[in-house]
């Protein structure tokens, strides 16, 4: 039973870490990663928004019907993001004003919308909690770790504050966010690979075969959208 | 006239919502291996927000916010979309199955695609820096989105381009597949950067 | 399919689900949105707030009673922050390369005087294309240079090497905190700002009159320190000029030169050394000006009087040539300004309700008085001959006040003390000030009475007289004071 659940979190934050492995929600990622703290902030409201809405999927998986369950969802999860603008923006409007537009279009996040299809649907509540928890930190932590780069490089500074002179202020443009997405992926890939070749050299066998089941067991790839 | 020069290339050029905006990414890289799949792409997403906006504008500007309900918007516009989707798909399956057969699979992909939410969100929002708020109207708002969506396939074209020519050659291979993607994208993003100066 | 069957299929459950799903969610937001609404007042302490550096509640004051126009720009808003009587500003400076730059400004208010200078940000800049190169440090610059009384100046900025260029901006916003300054003190603190002194002068549209000033000498040589106002890309000019008693310029030197971009190297040496200048006269200006910088016809300078065929830097030349016109043309009124500035022994007298009329070599004055301890302002007539002798002494209006007028020596009451005494005679029994006065000199010496009381209404006419008395000379020459 603790194991399950422990394959969830580890799922969601790292095997298919939404980011990295997945390529999900790349709209607010590549356009946020300039500043450390925007991006966490982001991070922090996608993790509330995305337990939430899988918690109320799984809860209503046997009473909203088949047909009608995509309008459904889609109302649900705008719904959470209607709330998190206004509590947004009555009680932290220096993060509201930083996130601008891409508060709004966390209702088509695929990240939102795949865990609900993917995963709350089937599960149960407790289950889709903490797979919302895990994918939500998941994608915190690559949109941290990207924006620390990011700003770092691109503006000498972390989390607003002004550390060094030198910088490259291109990093702090898209093309910027571009080019450290890009890298961040194929450096989390190597090493998640280079991992599981060293377990499988060891001998591990149980550990490997858990590790790589996990993969597969619901990386059922979300529709490019 | 100024205005209209101001939208048209703040929408293609200065503000593009892939290179400067970050919006419409999902498609902008899962739809951009082959040329014609970049165009077919391109041209349902305009063809989708300029009708989405022409949908929401009114509805929000003279329905929504007069009576107070401008809060439900994410709502309200998200459903639009999704029904605007499904309604062009059924119609293009009717009318030309050709073209059908040429769009019609990007169709369901773009309910969310979050450029046509974007749009509409951001033409109801502050355009202060592109056109004063006094002179906004629907007209505006809707060429505003048509440029915005064929600045849209224009850099979904170079991409695919871009793209073409890159499977002719060996990359490594963890950099094979999104990072190789995203760091082509980063060199078209650096060629828009010298619009933003204009 | 009938009615029945519909109810019980599954597309009847799919609308009643998805209805209901709406319904909730719809009312689950419409009470967040009662909860959570920002108002407008809201959104506004926001902006305040980052403008203040810290979040306050502010109230906005209504300037519909209240002087907004200044000689540098324009109030648009002003709010009070509640808490520390502080006060943020929204005001437009003149002078930018496209017009006018609007900026937020706060001016600080300690015991009802401005104190200093806070958060200085740009609001809106239409027209400006180099606001984004001037760095945090010179917005910085207002706050951290404040000097009460003083105007913040461009140059001053420039000298401290932070910016170069953005001259055109940089004067707007300088303008603009400057216009924002003026509109505390002087619209909600109540003092006096200083004005422009050259308002009713002739040619004055190019001018900077808050920032110019002049003397004369005693040969009738008035000596301006003038001040133009920027020209589109030219900068605001420097520049000292002396006219003579002729009405003709006499010397011609630009002290600081407002010409960007090189152009000062474009300008006609005829212009930059003064040759050309010197000597003329307001009429010799106006031909060559017209009625503004386009109309200038500076083809006339050029082929007339050099041969030099230049014909760039015209803002530049434009605006010596102004001053030169403004300097020339407003001789008499300048003159009279200056010669009332050299009138001496004024500190008990209210020069503004002072007049005086010249007859026949006879001088009469109406003197008011400022008011002096318990002794209020004195009204008097007073007649001064050609010998600087006075001829008349009457008392208007007496400012003694507590029935102290009773205990005036009886002698000035009715002047026959003071009639027939000359500047010098007055000065002999006037110290320094009011309790200097040796009132005993003349208790014993004129008239033997010993009264004591009344010190200072008794010293106020004994000074209105030595006023009168002391400026024959001058009175006479500026002949008649309104």
């Amino acid at each position: 039973m603790k194991n399950k659940y422990a394959k969830i979190t580890l799922d969601g934050l790292i095997f298919n870490n939404p980011t990295f492995m997945l390529v999900l929600g790349t709209c607010p990622t590549l356009g946020l990663i300039s500043s450390a703290s925007s991006a966490l902030g982001m991070g922090l409201t996608v993790v509330v928004i995305l337990t939430l809405s899988n918690m109320l999927i799984s809860a209503l998986r046997k009473v909203i019907p088949n047909e009608v369950r995509i309008p459904s969802y889609i109302v649900i999860i705008a719904t959470l993001v209607t709330l998190a603008r206004m509590i947004l923006n009555k009680l932290v409007p220096d993060l509201y004003d930083s996130l601008g537009g891409f508060l709004a279009l966390i209702v088509v996040n695929c990240i939102i919308l795949g865990r609900a299809e993917a995963f709350a649907n089937k599960h149960n509540v407790l289950e889709s909690a903490v797979d919302g928890l895990a994918n939500g930190f998941g994608f915190t932590f690559a949109l941290t770790v990207m924006g620390i780069i990011c700003e770092f490089l691109g503006k000498g500074s972390l989390f607003g504050v002004q550390i060094m002179s030198f910088k490259i202020s291109a990093l702090a443009t898209p093309a910027g966010a571009f080019i450290i997405y890009g890298l961040s992926i194929a450096v989390f890939t190597y090493i998640i690979d280079t991992f599981m070749r060293s377990r499988r050299i060891r001998g591990n066998k149980v550990a490997r075969e858990n590790l790589l089941d996990s993969k597969t067991v619901d990386a059922q790839p979300v529709k490019e959208a | 006239m100024a205005t209209f020069i101001a939208i048209v290339l703040a929408a293609v050029l200065t503000n593009n919502f892939i290179t400067v905006k970050t919006y419409g990414i999902c498609p902008f890289l899962g739809v951009s291996k082959k040329t014609s799949s970049a165009v077919g792409m391109g041209v349902a997403v305009t063809l989708v927000m300029v009708l989405a906006t022409a949908v929401t504008y009114p509805i929000y500007e003279y329905v929504m916010v007069p009576l107070g309900f401008d809060f439900l918007e994410i709502i309200v516009f998200i459903f639009i979309i999704a029904s605007l989707v499904q309604m062009i798909e059924k119609i293009i399956q009717k009318l030309s199955p050709s073209l059908y057969k040429a769009m019609g699979i990007y169709l369901p992909l773009i309910t969310t695609n979050c450029a046509v939410l974007g749009v509409c969100e951001m033409v109801i929002g502050d355009m202060s820096n592109i056109i004063g708020d006094a002179t906004m109207n629907m007209g505006w708002a809707v060429l505003y989105a048509l440029f915005a969506g064929l600045g849209f396939t224009l850099v979904m074209i170079i991409m695919s381009g871009m793209r073409e020519k890159l499977n002719c050659v060996k990359v490594s291979k963890s950099l094979a597949g999104f990072p190789i993607s995203m760091i082509t994208a980063s060199f078209i993003c650096m060629a828009f950067t010298v619009f933003t100066y204009i | 399919m009938s009615a029945k069957q519909f109810f019980k299929g599954t597309a009847f459950k799919c609308i009643v689900v998805l209805l209901s799903i709406l319904l909730v969610c719809g009312i689950l937001l419409t009470i967040c949105n009662a909860l959570f609404y920002v108002s407008e007042q809201e959104k506004l302490d926001r902006v305040l707030g980052k403008i203040y550096g810290e979040s306050v509640e502010t109230e906005e004051i209504s300037l519909d009673d209240l002087e907004t126009k200044f000689n540098y720009g324009e109030v648009n808003k002003v709010y009070k922050v509640t808490k520390d009587g502080n006060y943020i500003i929204n005001a437009s400076g003149t002078g930018g390369y496209g017009g006018a730059i609007t900026s937020w400004v706060v001016v600080k208010v300690e015991n009802n005087a401005v104190s200093g200078v806070g958060n200085v940000l740009i609001d809106t800049a239409p027209g400006e294309t180099l606001t984004s190169s001037i760095p945090a440090e010179v917005y910085q610059y207002y706050s951290q240079h404040y000097v009460d009384g003083e105007a913040f100046d461009v140059n001053d900025i420039h000298a401290t090497g932070l910016i170069t260029g953005v001259t055109l901006s940089t004067t707007a916003i300088t303008n603009g905190v400057n216009t924002a300054v003026d509109f505390v003190k002087s619209q909600i603190l109540g003092q006096s700002i200083a004005g422009n002194p050259y308002e009713n002068y002739a040619y004055i549209e190019y001018i900077d009159g808050a920032a110019s000033s002049h003397t004369v000498d005693e040969n009738g040589v008035i000596t301006y320190d003038i001040k133009t106002t920027g020209l589109g890309v030219a900068g605001a000019f420097e520049l000292t000029i002396s006219v003579g008693a002729d009405k003709k310029v006499t010397a011609f030197n630009i002290d600081v030169n407002g010409s960007t971009y090189g152009y000062n190297e474009y300008m006609m040496p005829d212009i930059l050394d003064g040759t050309y200048i010197v000597g003329k006269g307001a009429e010799d200006f106006l031909a060559v000006l017209g009625e503004n910088a386009d109309d200038t016809s500076l083809s006339q300078i050029e082929t007339g009087a050099t041969g030099s065929s230049e014909t760039h830097a015209t803002k530049s030349n434009f605006l010596c040539l102004y001053a030169a016109l403004f300097a020339t043309a407003n001789y008499d009124e300048a003159y009279t300004s200056a010669m009332l500035a050299n009138i001496v022994n004024t500190e008990y007298i209210e020069m503004d309700a002072t007049a005086w009329t010249v007859a026949d070599g006879v001088i009469t004055y109406d003197i008011k008085t400022t008011g002096l301890g318990v002794a209020g302002a004195f009204e008097l007539t007073i007649s001064v001959g050609a010998d600087k002798k006075v001829t008349a002494f009457n008392i208007d209006v007496n400012g003694s006040t507590y029935g102290y007028n009773e205990y005036m020596m009886p002698d000035i009451l009715d002047g026959t003390y003071i009639v027939g005494k000359s500047a010098e005679d007055f000065l002999a029994v006037l110290g320094e000030n009011a309790d200097d006065t040796d009132l005993s000199l003349i208790e014993t010496g004129a008239t033997g009475a010993s009264e004591t009381h009344a010190t200072k209404s008794n010293f106020l006419c004994l000074y209105a007289a030595y006023f009168a008395t002391s400026n024959y000379d001058l009175a006479l020459t500026i002949g008649g004071k309104a």
